[in-house]
């Protein structure tokens, strides 16, 4: 005995009817066909002529088009028919004025296009976290010189702020630093490496982060010059071969031994560009510095603890009034970002609004053509179409017009983003 | 009794239960026939409902079918009757017969009252 419920049975034996139509209406056909045929001989046996035994057969059956009709529309073959003929119908009525679809085609592809590609900008530099532990409670720490009504930030701290900060903060869990090398002069075995992002990491860089590497093993601070690869660039370079882990890539003039490969998801902690070697040693430059909040601090408490030991180190001129920012760096930091959010959530309100424009103006067009289409209505309805019915059409139809733009938008997007 | 009796859907699903379990595998024209057989041709269909019934049991897994011969050596559909459409008949017998019960006692006490 089968265990399956009611409901499923019946949503089976239906999508089952639906795939194999013919065969269950010839089916059908056939067992009816027996049927009267039964009804034909008993009606012979009591004596009556072959005419008077079909009709007499018939009236006993009942009219077989009418139950082939309600088997069809039991069997739930009626339902999917009707889609299907609407779709067939609408996607005609699409060929036989192809101005006109290309005019509401086009008009949606660009509203929607416009918005979806408005949007994995604002994703990628709005909204989505950098892979790594805890990202919500990432800050950078920023000292900012007030001079004469300017601003001027400094975003990067010398190896000896991070050590003082290291010792002397109660607010943070971790602090890790990282600095972008600027054209960067990349050697592998002696044959120069152009293009390529190179970024310089505290020791501590991936083990406090939280990011594993996806093969190797992270830096240590008892490592004197190590490099982990980005797992892109040891695709396309070392195509994938775990050969990788020992070799040597000098930046600058310094060897580096690569001992990991960074997983894929993970590009570095700036968005503005994905990193392709991270490079760490005991003796740095200048780092952006990047902190956990210990959990239950504030970001006003450690706004405050964070002035006062950096304002001891005094890295700034004394003649200016300094204060310390920090910004939340969850989300990747972003030189884009701190410019373009204003401008660019400006954008995204205005693209909506071409979008609401655009299916106004469908709108319009589709009711236009529709009073134009009066006619054929009136046909359907004296032919006996319910109501219901002429709405699922008229729902259908306008299902097309999304689909066709959204086939050319996707074409479109795919092509524009490669 | 002048009229033929209408039947109601609920009853015909029962009746074809019933006539399944009794007489075994059959095809439809056989069902249609017992049943008027089994009335005393008082219970007259339009035979062609029957069908209505058999998909709405099969659907719900009440019957089964399978093809054979008839006896007129075409091809029919015969249809028997499953374990869960063995408990559903009890369960519905019951069931009528606690209706037809409460029915007959209502209608008998408006006539005494007379």
């Amino acid at each position: 005995m089968s265990v399956a419920p009611q409901w499923l049975r019946t949503i089976w034996s239906r999508f089952r009817a639906m795939v194999s139509k013919d065969r269950l209406e010839r089916e059908f056909d056939e067992e009816l066909t027996t049927h009267l045929e039964l009804l034909v001989d008993e009606a012979r046996r009591h004596g009556l002529s072959p005419a008077d035994a079909r009709r007499e057969a018939l009236r006993r059956l009942g009219r077989p088009e009418i139950i082939r009709e309600i088997h069809r529309e039991q069997r739930g073959v009626h339902m999917f028919d009707a889609l299907a003929q609407d779709l067939k119908y609408s996607v005609r009525m699409l060929w036989k004025s192809p101005a006109f679809t290309a005019t509401v085609a086009l008009s949606l592809a660009l509203g929607i296009g416009a918005n979806t590609a408005l949007f994995s900008l604002v994703d990628d530099l709005l909204l989505r976290s950098v892979p790594v532990r805890q990202a919500d409670r990432l800050v950078q720490v920023r000292q900012v010189a007030l001079a004469l009504g300017f601003r001027k930030p400094l975003d990067a701290f010398p190896a000896p702020a991070f050590d003082h900060m290291r010792t002397h903060n109660e607010a943070f869990s971790e602090i890790v630093g990282f600095m972008r090398i600027e054209r960067p002069a990349i050697a592998l075995d002696g044959v120069a490496e152009a293009g390529r992002e190179v970024v310089q990491t505290s020791t501590n860089f991936f083990d406090d982060l939280g990011v594993t590497p996806r093969f190797g093993r992270a830096p240590l601070s008892s490592d004197a010059a190590v490099a982990v690869i980005s797992h892109a660039w040891w695709q396309t370079r070392f195509a994938g071969s775990p050969n990788v882990l020992g070799r040597l890539v000098s930046v600058g003039g310094q060897p580096y031994e690569i001992v990991g490969v960074a997983p894929p998801q993970f590009n570095g902690l700036s968005i503005d560009y994905a990193a392709d070697l991270w490079i760490s040693s005991r003796s740095t430059g200048p780092l952006h510095m990047i902190a956990r909040l210990k959990p239950g601090v504030t970001f006003a408490q450690a706004q405050t603890s964070t002035q006062t030991i950096l304002q001891h180190l005094a890295l700034l001129p004394p003649d200016f009034p300094t204060e310390t920012e920090l910004l939340s760096a969850g989300k990747g930091l972003s030189q884009l970002r701190e410019r373009y959010v204003r401008p660019l959530l400006a954008l995204t309100v205005l693209v909506a609004l071409v979008l609401l424009i655009t299916c106004t103006n469908v709108g319009t067009l589709l009711t236009v053509r529709n009073a134009a289409r009066r006619r054929e209505r009136t046909v359907r309805v004296a032919l006996g179409a319910s109501r219901t019915r002429l709405l699922v059409l008229n729902l259908v139809e306008s299902l097309c017009w999304p689909r066709l733009a959204a086939l050319w938008r996707s074409s479109w997007h795919v092509g524009v983003s490669r | 009794m002048q009229s033929k009796l209408d039947i109601l859907q609920g009853t015909l699903d029962l009746m074809v239960l019933r006539t399944l379990s009794t007489m075994g595998a059959l095809h439809g024209y056989g069902i249609a026939r017992r049943i008027e057989q089994v009335s005393g041709d008082r219970v007259i269909l339009n035979q062609g409902t029957i069908y209505t019934s058999l998909v709405r049991l099969e659907e719900r897994g009440l019957i089964r079918s399978t093809w054979g011969v008839s006896e007129n050596n075409r091809r029919a559909r015969f249809y028997s009757i499953t374990t869960a459409g063995e408990r559903q008949l009890v369960a519905e017998t019951r069931n009528w017969e606690r209706l037809a019960a409460v029915m007959s006692r209502v209608l008998a006490s408006g006539a005494s009252d007379e």
